[in-house]
């Protein structure tokens, strides 16, 4: 009694040890866990200013479906409220206010400001040179421009400020003073949160924030709000985990537990089949939190699937026991195929262990343990549990027939040759690329939120450098003292072409040390007037135009020197922000290029500056999706091998072997040519899903090749594998349906390779339906006139 | 700008209204008959493209005598307008070749190619779209805009017309005073300026080709 009773105290207070864990985990939603943990400097920096930098709180906002006019008032409207609430660092929509604000700055500071400004520029010989230029331009058709600061500038710092900092041509168009689309379809905001990329609750209070005002501002009209952006698609990844996880695992139980009690006919039975799965997910859960320091939500959601593969094991015990015998003796009759079916699953899962997706190694942790608990709950539980009277599943002549129509499906392994050699030909010749190209298709963020994130970009004009230069220093005076350095050093490059420019956070915060230098180059008012007066001499300027001049130079050479606090209110503090990030261990400065036609030599500056890395974005993350696919399939490669090495070495036959691959061989290939079917290419995903194929198709051949020395027992075991498959597509199919792509790449492979993994094993592997017949135990009259029989009787 | 200057700049608008008006009341019913706006709109409407040499005389505030320059013109109906330099004008160090070209609401300024162009929208600069606006809307024969904008008078007839255009808007005649736009049937020969801040061109238009 002892002995019976161990088991099932050791069990409850296994499940009590896990409930504590779990009640204590942390559910974590952060979509980068299923980013590869990167190992460069160049790819931390990035992963980083992803995280945390000002780009994580940016939210694009574009107001549609309505006039440019009802649509840009609304706009003014709903930047008006946002204005007032303390969730946002700013609201920008292309109002004047901003730009008259920027305007101001850039006045009261432009020779602080202006990379211009050295001393020659003020003597006699530099003052001429600017005053026959302003002559030329003010007889220009672009005269009007300098008129109106002439007085005041007549050096043009202002002019050289704008062009560098405001202008570039670029920036979204506008409409009654907002910025709208080019087509005049969408006006359009750049909001900045207040909370970090980190903090989800706060970026939803914002957007739910957003939404409220829209729909107060726009009430009774049809304007549309849609917003894009990190936050937006954080907060909408963790909606979209927590009802997938949630209505993806309810789904699966209750398609599964349909199908159980179709089968057996019994609440009890039912019931039952769940505690391995219930006590393997709990357990699957509390190794996670103890291995990892946070569960994913994706973890979770793969429970689903989990339902879908644990549940086999309580069905092939259920099933495999004939009414009149115990189900011990079914257990030890079974057991040692069971326990290879799980080690072989553990070999292949345990690969995605190893993978430097930080989600995919919960996914593989959740589902070793959940899978040893539950058929050990099985082996060793479930007896006990199991009432004394408890009767098997009668054998029944559904069961007969399919595996009578399974011996006949012999006849069509050339059909399973053609059709592999087909497949794989399809893969060898097929148009498109084997593998996804692009990181995105990698992105946990859905196809259709990708692409209106691009076109509101694309709306807006954010010019998109591809390479950068990240500069990491201690302190921020250092870094932007670095970022000068570089860019005096990149300017012969631009001069001869190799560079088409660049932007830098020196630009609208110089260092200290160059603001004082350029404070110095300013002379005194007397030697100013001097050499303005000699160099305005023979010059139709009028006298004394240019007191406005003398005054300001005057003026800006006594400034304390500017902060960073002094660009609040503009937007430049935005574009400093976004170019200068302050972060636990020092200082970032990030100088984007444009148009780099000479990358050795810009490589060679860079490599001048210590603590400077040049980083080609393209580059480097095709050369990280490279990176991700060599591991991919080399883990793959790796379970593959796993798994082999294990039948080998259980089953001592190589002949056996070669029988359990070769419907597995065929399921992978076929399965792979179905994912290509009209050229998609294929994600790393996929190649995962496909090796939980091997893993779970496995488990079938295996009983296949364990009855083909006692035919006796096929017609059960047939049953068991079709009920334990139906299982597992439905556990995985609903997986498909799921609109995060990791899920659903995961889910397709499994559902659509299991299930061939199970018809290609009953092809191959079913014994010939004679020796099902001559070896029946069940005392159904057999059919005499089966039209198969005869042949398959000729056939032996 | 001095009180004296501004009340010269007034009294001299008036003077060529009324001669403007005048003139109109005043010519003969025959086949110099005087010519209305939409005569005049529909006749300049007719005109597709235009491209002309021009030389323009600026007196400016900021300088004790004008300054000339010279260069092209070209139009395409309806809306796209480009004025280029010639390089070098008046005594400038290097020769340099500016260009602005106006497209619907976008103005870019083209200052060769060692500086990158600066794009404005002209609905964001009021200051410079309502000196744009009169030439294009005369050149399109938009005699709508015109009226939208400016208080429009016009005399002589249809072979020899002249135009005198003046913003509705006080805060924009602090911008445009008045245009003088003279021209011969469907041909503009020439462009006076007044500017609010009392710089003044006249643009004399040649050699016109199409």
């Amino acid at each position: 009694v002892i002995r019976r009773r161990l088991p099932v105290l050791l069990w409850i207070a296994a499940i009590a040890a896990s409930l504590l864990i779990i009640a204590r985990v942390h559910i974590d939603t952060d979509m980068t866990a299923f980013l590869p943990r990167t190992s460069s400097a160049a790819q931390q920096v990035l992963v980083g200013q992803l995280r945390d930098g000002v780009v994580s709180r940016l939210v694009l906002v574009a107001i549609e479906d309505v006039p440019v006019e009802r649509s840009t008032a609304i706009s003014k409207q709903l930047a008006a409220r946002l204005r007032d609430s303390d969730l946002f660092d700013s609201i920008e929509n292309g109002e004047a206010a901003g730009f008259a604000g920027d305007r101001n700055f850039l006045w009261s500071h432009r020779y602080l400001l202006s990379d211009q400004v050295e001393a020659s520029r003020f003597t006699s010989t530099g003052l001429r040179a600017a005053l026959q230029r302003d002559l030329a331009d003010l007889g220009s058709p672009a005269g009007f421009l300098l008129e109106r600061t002439l007085a005041a500038d007549p050096t043009g710092e202002m002019l050289h400020l704008i062009e560098q900092q405001l202008g570039q041509g670029s920036g979204p168009a506008r409409q009654a003073g907002v910025w709208v689309s080019a087509d005049g379809g969408r006006s359009l905001m750049l909001i900045r949160l207040r909370a970090a990329g980190s903090d989800i609750d706060g970026a939803q209070r914002a957007l739910a924030t957003i939404r409220a005002d829209f729909a107060a501002v726009a009430s009774g009209q049809a304007a549309r709000l849609v917003m894009t952006g990190p936050p937006v698609f954080a907060v909408e990844a963790r909606d979209r985990i927590k009802s997938d996880a949630t209505r993806l695992s309810v789904a699966a139980s209750v398609l599964v537990a349909a199908a159980l009690l179709a089968a057996y006919r019994s609440p009890l039975v039912l019931v039952l089949a769940f505690v391995p799965v219930i006590s393997g997910a709990l357990a699957g859960i509390a190794a996670v939190a103890l291995g990892f320091s946070a569960i994913h939500g994706i973890t979770l959601g793969f429970g689903a699937t989990l339902i879908g593969e644990a549940v086999d094991y309580a069905v092939y015990l259920f099933t495999q026991t004939a009414p009149d015998s115990p189900v011990e003796s079914t257990l030890q009759r079974i057991w040692p195929t069971l326990r290879l079916g799980v080690l072989t699953s553990i070999c292949g899962f345990s690969a995605m262990l190893l993978s430097s997706f930080e989600g995919f190694a919960q996914l593989g942790l959740f589902t070793i343990s959940g899978l040893a608990v539950a058929v050990c709950v099985t082996r060793w539980v479930l007896p006990a549990l199991l009432p004394a009277r408890f009767a098997g599943v009668r054998q029944s002549r559904t069961m007969m027939r399919v595996a009578t129509m399974a011996a006949r499906g012999r006849c069509l392994r050339p059909a399973v040759v053609i059709l592999t050699a087909a497949a794989g030909a399809s893969l060898a010749f097929g148009h498109g690329g084997f593998w996804s190209g692009s990181l995105s298709s990698l992105s946990p963020v859905p196809p259709a939120q990708q692409k209106l994130d691009q076109s509101l970009r694309q709306d807006m004009r954010t010019p998109d450098s591809t390479t950068l230069i990240v500069i990491h220093k201690p302190g921020q005076e250092a870094a932007l003292e670095a970022a000068e350095r570089i860019a005096a050093s990149l300017a012969p490059i631009i001069r001869a072409g190799g560079l088409a420019g660049l932007d830098s956070p020196a630009r609208y915060l110089p260092s200290l040390a160059t603001q004082r230098v350029r404070q110095a180059a300013l002379p005194d008012a007397a030697a100013l007037q001097a050499a303005l007066d000699a160099a305005a001499d023979g010059l139709p300027f009028q006298p004394g135009l240019f007191a406005p001049f003398i005054a300001d130079v005057g003026k800006q050479r006594s400034l304390p020197p500017l902060t960073r606090a002094d660009l609040d209110g503009t937007s430049l503090s935005l574009k400093l922000d976004s170019l200068l990030l302050h972060q636990a261990d020092g200082w970032t400065a990030t100088l984007p290029l444009r148009g780099v036609t000479a990358p050795a030599d810009v490589a060679e500056v860079v490599a001048a500056e210590p603590g400077a890395i040049l980083i080609d974005l393209q580059a480097e993350s095709n050369r990280l999706l490279g990176v991700f696919l060599h591991e991919g399939i080399s883990l793959a490669a790796l379970g593959a091998s796993a798994i082999l090495l294990l039948l080998l070495v259980s089953l001592r036959s190589l002949r056996r072997v070669a029988l359990i691959c070769a419907p597995l061989a065929a399921a992978v290939i076929v399965t792979f040519a179905v994912l290509r079917l009209g050229g998609h290419a294929l994600s790393i995903f996929n190649l995962f899903g496909v090796l939980l194929v091997v893993a779970i198709g496995s488990n079938y051949c295996l009983f296949f090749d364990r009855y083909r020395a006692d035919p006796a027992g096929i017609p059960r075991v047939l049953a068991s594998l079709l009920l334990a498959n139906g299982c597992t597509v439905m556990g995985f199919g609903v997986l498909a349906l799921s609109q995060t792509p990791v899920l659903h790449d995961l889910g397709l492979p499994v559902a659509i390779g299991t299930l061939l993994s199970l018809i290609f094993a009953a092809i191959i592997m079913s014994p010939s339906s004679a020796t099902i017949a001559t070896s029946r135990e069940s005392a159904e009259p057999p059919h005499a006139t089966h039209p198969g029989r005869r042949t398959m009787a000729e056939g032996a | 700008v001095t009180l004296r200057q501004i009340r010269g700049r007034v009294t001299c608008v008036a003077l060529i209204t009324i001669l403007a008006a005048f003139q109109s009341h005043a010519a003969p019913p025959d086949g110099n008959a005087s010519v209305t706006l939409d005569q005049l709109m529909a006749t300049l409407r007719a005109v597709q493209h235009v491209e002309a040499r021009y030389v323009e005389r600026h007196s400016l505030h900021t300088l004790r005598t004008p300054i000339e320059t010279r260069g092209t013109l070209r139009f395409d109906a309806p809306d796209h307008l480009e004025k280029t330099a010639d390089p070098g004008p008046a005594g400038a160090p290097a020769g340099r070749s500016d260009r602005i070209i106006i497209d619907a609401n976008r103005l870019t300024i083209d200052r060769g190619p060692d500086a990158s162009p600066i794009v404005l929208m002209l609905n964001e600069h009021p200051e410079i779209g309502v000196l744009v606006e009169s030439i294009r809307a005369t050149l399109s024969g938009d005699g709508q805009a015109l009226r939208r904008v400016f208080d429009v008078a016009l005399a002589g007839s249809l072979a020899h017309w002249q135009m005198v255009l003046q913003p509705h808007d006080p805060g924009q005649r602090e911008i445009l005073q008045w245009m003088r736009i003279t021209g011969d049937a469907n041909r503009i020969v020439a462009i006076d300026t007044q500017q609010g801040d009392g710089d003044h061109t006249e643009m004399t238009i040649m050699e016109q080709a199409r």
